[in-house]
């Protein structure tokens, strides 16, 4: 038996949750929509019902999508309020009644609280803003630093020391990642180069030194190099010379640091 | 933003790759979903569904963009070509099973509910939903009357709705 009470757009309520509805069908259910609360309500609960469903799978977030989500909000306008455009009114011409004077004067103090407001506003906006973007710089910085320990807790990561060929208190380690062809360079007591020079690393391959990056360690004597392109062939050592700032495409300098691969 | 993406983006993350199905279009659609969210979010009315149902609405419209974007470009065809027999089958991305599903005592329940459709009405709902083919789609790839294709949806859906009202009021919102 059916019901008769039923209003016949209900039966369109799953079509329309699913976005099934188009052209002069769809314009006729939205008009009874908004006269018709329980079509509405209908609606709302279909549309909960599927998003339920269409939800009942997650899966393991990806490290640095979380960075990538913020970074892309921070760059997006923020999120404004809908404005509302301020009338402005002419002043009353003199002459008029006191009650006119004061609601112009209210009126005036009301613009100035709007005005007040909207930048109290804007400035919060700012704020928020600024703090989103201190989030995504730490997450950043968190989430590179995660790589860095994950790919130096890798087992088949290969270290190798450069042992100075001079003074022998500065440590210079080379991490290998060969998976990745990538390499990280740490560097510790090490006196920065004269001016106008620089640390310049070298990949030994078939015998011939590739050249690498070049670096420069800090007032504290350290050096942190990430993400250092390995080059193509076996690399069974590395080196380190010092070269005029930018590096040479050969060594142009006794080697400084020395170190050998375990084969 | 970061509450919203802690609490929302592993479902709609795993919402984008049943749409998509590859992985980082599914990733590009979280990115933009919450983007989007955060430049609408004065225009989210509460009485108009859940914050969930809202995010939702906005990842499966991106990511059925993306989608058809590749289409477009030819992509999918190489891609299924490629991902051969490894494709999820017509029909089942509400209840096809993901490799790294997330326990989670409510999402399980839901899925349980959705087994309970009739096999006709959940892929029918989800040809709709996922792959957001009109009801003349539907009927053409399902080889089945438009009138047959209608009533599966109203069907299956009015049934979801009484199968996840039975689990209580507790929801994504």
């Amino acid at each position: 038996m059916s019901d008769t009470s039923r209003h016949p757009m209900q039966e369109l309520v799953e079509e329309y949750a699913l976005d099934l509805l188009d052209g002069e069908a769809k314009a006729a259910f939205e008009a009874r929509m908004v006269v018709d609360a329980e079509l509405a309500h209908s609606v709302v609960a279909s549309r909960e019902a599927i998003t339920a469903a269409a939800l009942s799978t997650p899966v393991a977030l990806p490290p640095g999508l979380k960075a990538r989500v913020m970074a892309q909000a921070v760059a997006a306008p923020a999120p404004t309020a809908p404005t509302t455009e301020a009338k402005v009114l002419p002043f009353a011409p003199a002459g008029r009644s006191h009650a006119t004077l004061w609601l112009g004067a209210a009126l005036a103090a009301s613009l100035i609280a709007i005005v007040k407001l909207s930048s109290d506003l804007r400035q919060q906006q700012a704020a928020t803003r600024d703090a989103l973007a201190e989030v995504v710089r730490t997450a950043t910085v968190v989430s590179r630093r995660d790589s860095m320990i994950a790919r130096l807790t890798d087992p088949s990561l290969e270290l190798v020391t450069l042992a100075s060929t001079g003074d022998a208190r500065p440590a210079l380690k080379v991490y290998l990642d060969r998976k990745r062809r990538t390499a990280l360079l740490s560097v510790a007591s090490l006196e920065t180069a004269p001016t106008g020079q620089a640390y310049q690393l070298w990949f030994i391959v078939d015998g011939k030194p590739v050249p690498s990056v070049t670096f420069n360690p800090g007032t504290d004597g350290r050096a942190l190099v990430q993400d250092v392109a390995l080059p193509e062939g076996n690399v069974v050592a590395t080196a380190v010379t010092r070269e005029p700032t930018g590096g040479s495409p050969a060594p142009t300098s006794p080697v400084l640091f020395v170190g050998s691969l375990k084969t | 933003m970061s509450v919203l993406y802690d609490r929302y983006a592993p479902n709609l993350l795993g919402l984008a790759l049943r749409i998509t199905r590859e992985t980082a279009d599914a990733e590009e659609v979280v990115v933009d979903t919450f983007a989007q969210a955060w430049r609408e979010a004065a225009r989210f009315e509460t009485g108009r569904g859940s914050v969930a149902a809202w995010l939702a609405t906005i990842a499966r419209s991106r990511a059925l963009d993306a989608m058809r974007s590749r289409a477009r470009r030819g992509r999918l065809a190489d891609a299924a070509e490629a991902e051969g027999d490894s494709a999820p089958a017509m029909g089942s991305g509400f209840a096809s099973p993901v490799a790294d599903l997330l326990a989670d005592e409510r999402s399980r329940r839901i899925r349980d509910a959705l087994m309970e459709l009739p096999d006709a009405q959940r892929a029918a709902l989800d040809l709709a939903y996922f792959e957001g083919l009109s009801q003349t789609e539907i009927a053409e790839r399902l080889g089945e009357p438009l009138g047959t294709v209608k009533t599966r949806v109203r069907l299956g859906l009015r049934k979801l709705r009484e199968l996840l009202a039975a689990l209580g009021p507790e929801g994504y919102a």
